[in-house]
């Protein structure tokens, strides 16, 4: 039995509900986030990745509280978040938002942006937060003399060292990164990852790393969860979903990481026609099976569950235990 | 793209000290605070200067030109002198256009915000309050307002006021919205701020420029819209003078005696445009972008 995880998603659902139109019916709900369970133990780090509109980002501003969850529950340390006051949240989990320049507010300077997670959340007095600040600027590899400037002054991988520097000024230790280097450019994003991958080993941080790049999560991440359209399809080690993807959705997705050396037509691709949309459509089968190279009569009627009996880890699909899925494609 | 070497920039002063140096570097902010200074000056030690009293009739000399001796600004036509008048009157228009703004701006920013950030039932019930005081002629709105209170300069204000919450009431709630949703609240909210702490400081702040631009337009407005008031009889009383009655006053003898609108039109002009140009200079002084 394996310790307590710091933090644990149990079943949690947010749907947003569909406008009222003015005559007629509401529109049908938006189901984003389907019953997603996970567990995540301290000093790990978890990547949750799927195509754009999936309900990753819907997932993470959920468990951070930016978004009432419909149901289900999120625990931390094993104690339901909603009997933890909001400041001790705050203080333990915090979050980095995709996007580094409207994330930070434009009329304040690192400094003051710095300042008030210190004073508010660690309760810190002037001359700690003072040298709390040039500790944290250190830490996320910026000058101390950039404490006095302003977001507009900097360019977006250092905008989101400012970002993360934001994340850890009240000494959280599990982040929720909300695609956190989908915004930069590749040279930059490369460094940003690196700065992560040193905080973690340096802070013992957890991180839940939201992306849409399975080449980003591979170099950050211990286990990985793919999701499709609300729901994780299929969640396991880093090293096992890599080398043997068993649900037809990540077989996908893995197909389309290029590969240095292999040319385009040496290897399978597989591509799974049209995109992700009809999120209100509530099938009654898998929702992936559209789109499936690999879909029978029986996973349009029937909903897969994520289980992990056929594999050893958890897969929603019922064709899990298929030796190999490519001989069925196309 | 710059990786991780910063364009070399100046280092940052404090805020505060920043923003003035900024406000009178730009030449037409600085000539601006130069006309409202040297008015507001001479407004204040009016009762200082060696003028013939406004409100002295003098049959003799009516509707005198510029440059007559001993009033260099003409006479009225009740032979007043136009100069004294003018000095007299900038006490009123001013501190009616000013107060009569800050009570707009304050009321209206507050709805404005409030209603952009708590959204719903509350926005729409702030909104169509507003949208209420919109539909009536404004004119109209404030006669009426003027007719419950009674007439008198400083219902005259009150009824400007209210008048003009809409104006900012709009202005601000727009700001709002597009900021309420933007990530730095998010980042706010997941640092567990109090809702009055991200209003505040986070929301706010950004809303400033708004507020000060739609401020600096409404001060002229505000010292017209009293003068039609005072037109109508229900704003200042006679004999005492603001700008927009003097305004008022010259109409019969626009052909004849021209100088008797002019001065106070043009008092009202320069005041106005000083005001814009203050605003637009303190709008791009306090935002950091324009440093």
């Amino acid at each position: 039995m394996r310790a307590t995880p710091v933090l644990e998603v149990r079943g949690l659902e947010k749907h947003f509900l569909g406008r009222r139109r003015l005559f007629g019916a509401t529109a049908p709900a938006l189901k984003a986030v389907q019953l997603v369970s996970f567990s995540l133990q301290a000093g790990n780090a978890l990547g949750v990745v799927g195509e754009s509109g999936c309900g990753k980002s819907t997932l993470a501003k959920t468990i951070m509280g930016l978004h009432e969850p419909t149901g289900g529950e999120v625990l931390l340390d094993g104690r339901d978040v909603r009997d933890i006051p909001r400041k001790e949240f705050a203080s333990r989990v915090q979050f980095v938002f995709q996007d580094p320049y409207s994330s930070l507010n434009p009329r304040k300077t690192v400094r003051q942006t710095l300042d008030a997670p210190m004073r508010h959340l660690a309760g810190l007095d002037a001359p700690a937060r003072e040298e709390r600040a040039a500790e944290l600027l250190d830490l996320v590899g910026l000058r101390p003399e950039f404490a006095g400037r302003y977001p507009h002054e900097f360019s977006g991988g250092q905008r989101q060292r400012i970002g993360i520097a934001r994340a850890l000024a009240a000494s959280a230790d599990v982040l929720l990164l909300d695609e956190p280097v989908s915004a930069l450019d590749v040279s930059v994003q490369a460094q940003v990852l690196n700065l992560l991958r040193k905080l973690q080993r340096e802070l013992g941080l957890t991180y839940l790393f939201i992306a849409h790049d399975l080449a980003v999560v591979e170099n950050l991440c211990d286990e990985v969860a793919v999701m499709y359209l609300g729901r994780i399809v299929e969640q396991a080690p880093r090293e096992v979903l890599f080398r043997e993807p068993r649900h037809p959705y990540t077989h996908t997705l893995l197909s389309a990481v290029p590969v240095p050396g292999q040319a385009r037509g040496q290897r399978l691709r597989l591509v799974a026609p049209g995109d992700a949309s009809g999120l209100t459509d509530e099938g009654v089968g898998c929702a992936f099976a559209p789109r499936c190279y690999r879909a029978e009569p029986r996973c349009r009627e029937e909903l897969p569950p994520l289980d992990d009996a056929a594999v050893g880890h958890p897969v929603a699909c019922h064709f899990a235990s298929d030796t190999d899925p490519k001989e069925h494609a196309g | 793209m710059s990786a991780v070497d910063p364009t070399p920039i100046e280092t940052t002063a404090a805020p505060g000290a920043g923003t003035w140096k900024r406000l009178v570097r730009n030449r037409l902010a600085a000539a601006g605070l130069v006309v409202l200074a040297f008015v507001l000056l001479v407004a204040t030690i009016a009762p200082l200067l060696p003028l013939p009293d406004p409100d002295t009739v003098d049959a003799s000399r009516r509707l005198e030109g510029v440059g007559s001796p001993g009033a260099p600004l003409g006479t009225d036509h009740l032979g007043r002198d136009m100069l004294s008048r003018l000095v007299w009157g900038a006490r009123v228009s001013l501190a009616v256009g000013v107060f009569a703004t800050l009570i707009a701006a304050f009321i209206g920013s507050l709805i404005g915000l409030f209603a952009g950030f708590y959204g719903r039932i509350v926005d729409s019930a702030l909104m169509r309050s507003v949208d209420v005081l919109m539909a009536f002629p404004y004119l109209l709105l404030a006669i009426g307002l003027v007719a419950v209170l009674g007439p008198g300069l400083i219902n005259a204000m009150i009824a400007i006021s209210v008048v003009n919450i809409p104006f900012f009431a709009r202005a601000v709630r727009g700001a709002t919205v597009t900021l309420v949703s933007s990530e730095y609240v998010d980042a706010a909210r997941a640092l567990a701020f109090s809702r009055m702490r991200i209003l505040f400081r986070e929301v706010l702040p950004n809303v400033l420029p708004v507020i000060i631009v739609t401020m600096s337009t409404t001060v002229g407005w505000m010292i017209t819209e009293t003068a039609g008031l005072s037109f109508l009889g229900l704003g200042a009383q006679p004999p005492t003078s603001d700008w927009g009655t003097m305004l008022g006053a010259g109409r019969d003898f626009i052909t004849r005696a021209p100088h008797v609108s002019i001065v106070p039109g043009a008092a009202i002009f320069l005041v106005v445009i000083s005001l814009n140009f203050v605003g637009d200079g303190l709008r791009d002084a306090l935002d950091p972008k324009l440093k």
